[in-house]
């Protein structure tokens, strides 16, 4: 059974972060969890060093959306993967997030029990 | 003997002179082939008859003289035409032949009027036997108008010796026909005008065809005016180009000018339209299609902008295959254009509507997904875990903002939908002063609580032309934000001044407050639901509703903003606006 070292999980929606953290731990399958409000902040932690196993990343975020930090994050060139958790079931966005190096999976929110030991499997250790 | 005789035929036969030889009994015994000719028998036919009787009966004047042959007189006659009688009537029969074989109706009158000869033509026309006809006056061959006017006709042509023409109906048994009708003079051998000689050929069916076109070409000018379709004809070698008046009329030119040359033509047409001409002719000149179209515009006699269509082909080429005159139509459409035109930019602006309200429709809903499928995410959590109390209170805290935000959007979404119905309100002269009273009080709550210092300016202007409910919506949500995203720990600061100048009244409100990346967020600025603050309270509607009416009535919003200075909203609002 895998699992993360430490998650990091990007979105200004309070409540997807309380789940997310809850399902996390209570799975056992993060150690850590660190909560970004947005892009920037996520951004402003991994400038600081912060190197965790997975990024949950929501699209849709003020100050710097999900796209804006793919964009900086790609130039770090870190081999972390990113799962994107949105509400958009928009097409392009679904593309355009692809698109990115870095990113494996396009999930629509909320993120459920399946899908995370699912992405255990596939990226934890 | 015979021998002899044949000699002496051979000789005469060189003679052109018509020679009969007769012996002592009158019988001719040799005919010269003069003789032959001028009597018109073979000289078979004549051998052995008397010639005396024979020449009695001939028009000719004969001379004789005694021809001595071994010890034999024979008579040498030579033969003469008669010199009066025998041309004349050989004239005539010539004539009269001649005049049967025309398809003319030919009939000759003295000057009284009496019809002294006329051809069979003539006597059908007139429906009276050919030998019944001569003899009668013009006056009983034709209604009493038409006659005299003939017989003045005739009358003027033997006095005057110069012939007349002219062009005349008649109707016969109900069927109106056409002829021409010449009337010259005939003089005798003397030289003097004896006669008229009236020459009448039926142009009926050329009259027809006359009147046909006529009528063809008639309808097609009438046709041609009633759509206002314009030709041309053009010399390509003189460069000069003819057009119908009518349509020069339309294109506002002097009345009688007809022609353009290339050059005035090339004056007249847009210097952005010449090329693509040029192109189009020379591509003409090239492949020589059935006919080649373009538009254009062409400054009109007026000196007005119009948009023409032409069509128009080479109708003549050269022996080397140059092209020498052109020929084709042409029809104003400017007014088809100008709706066009509008047709265009009305399917623009619905195109961009459309595309505006599907990203709002968008937006919205997943603006308003988010927070619920959170919450019922929320739900179940609460609902199948068994968790402590501290966590469902955790929880519970939550749900609460998630539900306060769906409440919130719900709010915005309504009072968008309600702001873009009450497009257009009037414009009314504005107090600017007064207006941001009644705002601050309506935001009496907010300012008081934060402490807000509201600093104002309106010394440059303090009036502008706007619909007063959408002016005061536009201070409410600028002033609000100003206060919502003001810096921590401090009092919002702002700072309201207006400028003038020819075109806009300008009111700029300054900040003091957090302020936001414009590199990052500078496209977003004015989307619904864009926030630009993770911490604080805020739903993004505010600058979309400022945006939405600053845009519908034509006005300007520019944006400035750093994060942790302030930001400045600069509204330029269009003077004298009349919406």
């Amino acid at each position: 059974m895998k699992s993360f070292d430490e998650v990091l999980l990007v979105d200004d929606d309070q409540a997807n972060i309380f789940l997310c953290e809850r399902l996390l731990k209570g799975t056992n399958k993060a150690k850590h969890v660190v909560a970004a409000i947005d892009g920037q902040e996520a951004l402003d932690f991994m400038e600081k060093g912060l190197r965790p196993d997975l990024i949950l990343l929501d699209i849709r975020m003020p100050v710097m959306d999900g796209f804006q930090f793919l964009e900086e994050f790609e130039k770090m060139n870190l081999p972390i993967p990113v799962i994107m958790l949105t509400s958009s079931v928009r097409e392009e966005d679904r593309k355009k997030a692809l698109s990115f190096k870095n990113v494996h999976e396009y999930l629509e929110k909320p993120l459920r029990k399946a899908t995370l030991i699912a992405l255990a499997e596939e990226f934890g250790r | 003997m015979t021998q002899d005789f044949t000699q002496v035929k051979t000789l005469l036969d060189a003679s052109p002179i018509a020679m009969v030889i007769s012996d002592p009994m009158d019988k001719v015994i040799l005919c010269n082939k003069a003789a032959c000719q001028l009597l018109g028998h073979k000289s078979s036919e004549l051998i052995g008859k008397a010639l005396t009787p024979l020449a009695n009966e001939l028009p000719f004047d004969i001379q004789a003289s005694p021809y001595q042959w071994e010890d034999e007189t024979y008579t040498l006659s030579t033969l003469q035409p008669k010199q009066t009688a025998y041309p004349l009537e050989e004239i005539q029969e010539r004539y009269f032949a001649l005049l049967e074989g025309t398809d003319a109706a030919i009939a000759m009158f003295s000057f009284d009027g009496t019809l002294r000869f006329a051809n069979s033509l003539a006597a059908k026309r007139l429906g009276i036997d050919l030998p019944e006809l001569v003899g009668k006056n013009i006056m009983d061959l034709f209604p009493t108008p038409i006659a005299v006017r003939q017989i003045v006709d005739i009358q003027r042509v033997i006095s005057t010796g110069e012939g007349h023409s002219y062009e005349s109906p008649s109707t016969i048994q109900g069927t109106t026909f056409w002829h021409r009708t010449s009337i010259e003079p005939v003089r005798n051998a003397s030289g003097e005008i004896t006669f008229a000689l009236l020459n009448s050929i039926d142009i009926s069916q050329q009259k027809t065809a006359e009147f046909a076109l006529k009528e063809s070409e008639g309808r097609l000018q009438l046709a041609l005016n009633g759509i206002d379709l314009g030709w041309w004809d053009s010399n390509i070698k003189t460069g000069e180009i003819i057009y119908n008046e009518h349509w020069m009329n339309l294109m506002g030119f002097e009345p009688g000018q007809n022609m353009l040359t290339v050059a005035e033509m090339g004056e007249r047409i847009h210097h952005e339209d010449l090329p693509k001409i040029l192109g189009v002719i020379f591509q003409h000149f090239k492949k020589r299609p059935n006919h080649s179209s373009y538009e254009y515009r062409f400054k009109n006699g007026n000196g007005e902008w119009k948009w023409i269509l032409d069509l128009g082909k080479v109708v003549e080429w050269d022996s080397e295959g140059r092209a020498v005159r052109a020929a084709g139509i042409c029809l104003d459409i400017t007014d088809r254009v100008d709706i066009n035109k509008t047709l265009i930019e009305q399917k623009r602006l619905l195109e961009q509507k459309n595309e505006e309200l599907e990203e709002f429709s968008y937006l919205s809903a997943h603006d308003l997904k988010s927070p619920i499928v959170s919450m019922v995410a929320l739900l179940e959590h609460l609902h199948l875990e068994d968790i402590e109390n501290t966590e469902k209170e955790e929880l519970t805290k939550v749900l609460l903002q998630s539900a306060h935000q769906i409440q919130h959007k719900i709010i915005s979404l309504n009072e968008i939908i309600a702001l873009k119905k009450t497009f257009p309100l009037p414009s009314e002269k504005i107090d600017i002063e007064n207006s941001l009273k009644q705002v601050i009080a309506l935001l009496g709550g907010q300012i008081s609580s934060t402490k807000a210092d509201i600093q104002v300016d309106f010394s440059k202007s303090n009036a502008l032309y706007f619909p007063p409910a959408h002016f005061q919506q536009i201070l409410q949500h600028v002033i609000s934000n100003s206060i919502k995203f003001r810096r921590e720990n401090e009092s919002p600061k702002i700072h309201l001044f207006s400028i003038k100048n020819s075109k806009y009244v300008t009111l700029v409100i300054q900040d003091s407050g957090t302020g936001f990346d414009m590199k990052k967020n500078g496209d977003k600025v004015f989307g619904i639901f864009n926030r630009f603050h993770s911490k604080t309270e805020g739903i993004g509607a505010g600058l979309y509703i400022v945006y939405s009416i600053m845009s519908h009535y034509h006005g300007k919003i520019e944006i400035e903003s750093e994060r942790g200075k302030g930001t400045t909203v600069t509204l330029h609002f269009r003077e004298n606006h009349t919406d």
